[in-house]
């Protein structure tokens, strides 16, 4: 891990942010809500607790984005790291676009995984996990997870095999945002916490306030929260964070702003963004 | 002859080719003895990996091994692998190109006793339709051998439909010519009739020509165990030139062999009359296994018959 700095960290969540922001204001469309409540946590990971190589898919900590939806997160970060050309976002949504509305990692070597249907990054986390352990490489595999897309049965087949096989170099970190495309998690299908039930299938879980970079860089510090026992880290979050209008809000899962939303969004990123010096 | 199991024969040449080849893994969906795992799990624990009774995480886990080079080899029951992990085999084998060997243990009518939820009918139309997907479909267990060679071989995804009764080779494995993405002309009976098939019913199919020889009736068997990319110039020869042209299939209408005959002769233009035997969709009739083809009249002898009463017709 790099040494904690929470300026650098909030600066390239806020930039990730903007780079989601500005996407959809200028193509009319996309995932806004889940890929703002992501935003602080791939900051942190890509910026702070990952091992990340863009030449090197084989021996670089792997991040499979389970909710592939927030796709614009991760190419967010990607520009953020220097890996993309921020001119590249233009193309979002377009013919021939490195960027579609779900990651292709046929199109883009540096992600690990193309995803989108939901309930395929755990398996595919437990695939990468234990590939580590057998071939003897030190890398770590990350699984952003949603918190509606726990209804998805594969999660807890996952769940149980990596518990049962001791992957404590698979961390999951569940985006606790309380929404889905419905409603609320708790009104859909949630009858105990998502906490106590991975602790019930033998992870070594905790919760962890999804929008501070310096709580995110400490409980990622610590794992493997018990050696022997995959991790999950239960971040408490806010679907739409960071545009205020967007927070919280059912409606805004995918966003298709008029010219009034998309300005006032962004005159909201440039007010931050002057507040702050970025 | 003496009838060699073809699930020993994949057990045994899994064995043998994991000997020299460290990259592969064999992931069980508690499948590790019945789905001939079980000698690979012996000797090379190491490279075993028993996922249990969840086939959809262990095709996803097969696809992740697979981008760190591993070549996983994931076995279970047909429908169980090609049904409910499709989405999977789809999206994170198929176009994820991963170099997965999906192993289907028991196509067809193979579980004949244990009803519709155990037989496969409808798993070659599924498997036709994933992208990058090579398509296999041995027969006996000398076919079993050649694929599982083939699909290590290749650089990519490959489905294997694994039969469970053990068949009588068409011949001697020296005298065959069993080529990747190739038909394997099995009886040259010449053009007036040709069926065309695979899997365990290219022995039904043998001998369904051999009655029919007996009976002055000339028709040539054509085993197409590599079904995609099907091999679709031997098609058209033999189809451009018969007057009758039969598919052979444990499999329903929709989909199969059948259906895939039924696509070239339109896109190639052929006109020829094409008479399909196969499992009639939703049928789920049940019983051993040879009495289970003569009722849905895909056995040699029903065969012969069916062919018999069509060439009769004209």
């Amino acid at each position: 891990m790099k040494p904690f700095d929470r300026e650098a960290l909030e600066r390239s969540a806020f930039h990730i942010r903007s780079n989601i922001v500005r996407t959809i204001a200028s193509n009319g469309e996309g995932h806004a809500g889940g890929a703002l409540s992501a935003a602080d946590i791939l900051a942190v990971l890509y910026f702070a607790v990952m091992d990340y190589d863009p030449e090197d898919p084989v021996h670089r900590d792997k991040l499979l984005l389970s909710g592939g939806h927030k796709c614009l997160a991760l190419y967010g970060a990607m520009v953020e790291l220097g890996v993309l050309e921020p001119e590249l976002l233009k193309t979002y949504n377009q013919l021939g676009t490195l960027f579609p509305g779900h990651p292709d990692a046929t199109k883009l070597p540096c992600l690990d995984f193309s995803t989108g249907s939901l309930g395929h990054g755990l398996p595919l986390g437990c695939g990468y996990a234990l590939a580590a352990r057998k071939a003897g490489l030190p890398y770590r595999t990350y699984v952003l997870m949603g918190d509606g897309e726990q209804g998805e049965g594969t999660n807890w087949e996952a769940a149980a095999f990596a518990a049962h096989n001791h992957l404590d170099n698979l961390v999951a970190i569940l985006d606790e945002n309380t929404l889905q495309i419905n409603g609320r998690t708790s009104e859909i299908c949630k009858p105990t916490s998502y906490e106590s039930r991975y602790a019930a299938f033998g992870w070594a879980v905790r919760p962890v306030p999804g929008h501070d970079v310096g709580a995110l860089y400490d409980a990622f510090a610590q794992i493997p929260l018990e050696p022997g026992k995959p991790t999950l880290l239960v971040a408490k979050t806010t679907k739409g964070k960071g545009i205020s209008f967007l927070e919280d809000q059912q409606k805004y899962h995918h966003w298709n702003p008029d010219a009034g939303e998309a300005a006032r969004a962004l005159e909201e990123l440039d007010a931050r963004a002057a507040e702050r010096g970025w | 002859m003496c009838l060699r199991d073809p699930r020993k024969a994949f057990e045994a040449k899994l064995l043998e080719l994991g000997k020299d080849n460290e990259a592969i893994v064999a992931i069980s969906c508690d499948s590790a003895s019945g789905g001939g795992l079980g000698a690979f799990f012996q000797a090379y624990p190491n490279r075993s990996v028993e996922v249990g009774i969840s086939e959809q995480t262990a095709v996803g886990i097969s696809a992740a091994m697979a981008r760190q080079g591993f070549i996983p080899v994931v076995v279970a029951i047909d429908p169980f692998l090609t049904m409910r992990a499709y989405e999977q085999i789809r999206d994170d084998v198929g176009y994820m190109h991963t170099n997965v060997k999906l192993v289907a243990s028991g196509g067809g009518l193979a579980y004949s006793t244990l009803g519709s939820t155990h037989m496969a009918l409808e798993d070659v139309a599924l498997m036709r339709t994933v992208p990058n997907l090579v398509v296999l479909c041995p027969g006996d267990a000398d076919e079993v051998e050649f694929c599982l060679e083939e699909a290590i071989k290749i650089d990519g995804p490959v489905f294997i439909r694994m039969p469970r009764q053990a068949k009588e080779p068409p011949a001697k494995r020296t005298q065959r010519k069993m080529e990747l993405g190739r038909g394997e002309v099995l009886v040259d009976g010449g053009v007036a009739a040709a069926l065309f098939t695979y899997g365990p019913s290219t022995a039904e199919a043998v001998e369904a020509a051999e009655i029919l020889r007996e009976q002055g009736v000339s028709m040539s068997v054509i085993n197409f165990t590599t079904l995609k990319p099907l091999d679709e110039e031997l098609i058209r020869h033999y189809a451009s030139s018969a007057k009758k042209v039969f598919v052979l299939e444990e499999h329903a209408p929709n989909g199969g062999l059948g259906s895939a005959v039924a696509d070239v002769l339109a896109r190639s233009g052929i006109s020829v009359p094409l008479k399909v035997f196969c499992v009639p969709e939703g049928a789920k009739q049940t019983g051993p296994y040879e009495a289970l083809l003569n009722y849905y009249g895909i056995s040699g002898s029903a065969v012969a018959r069916r062919v018999m009463s069509v060439l009769s017709g004209d």
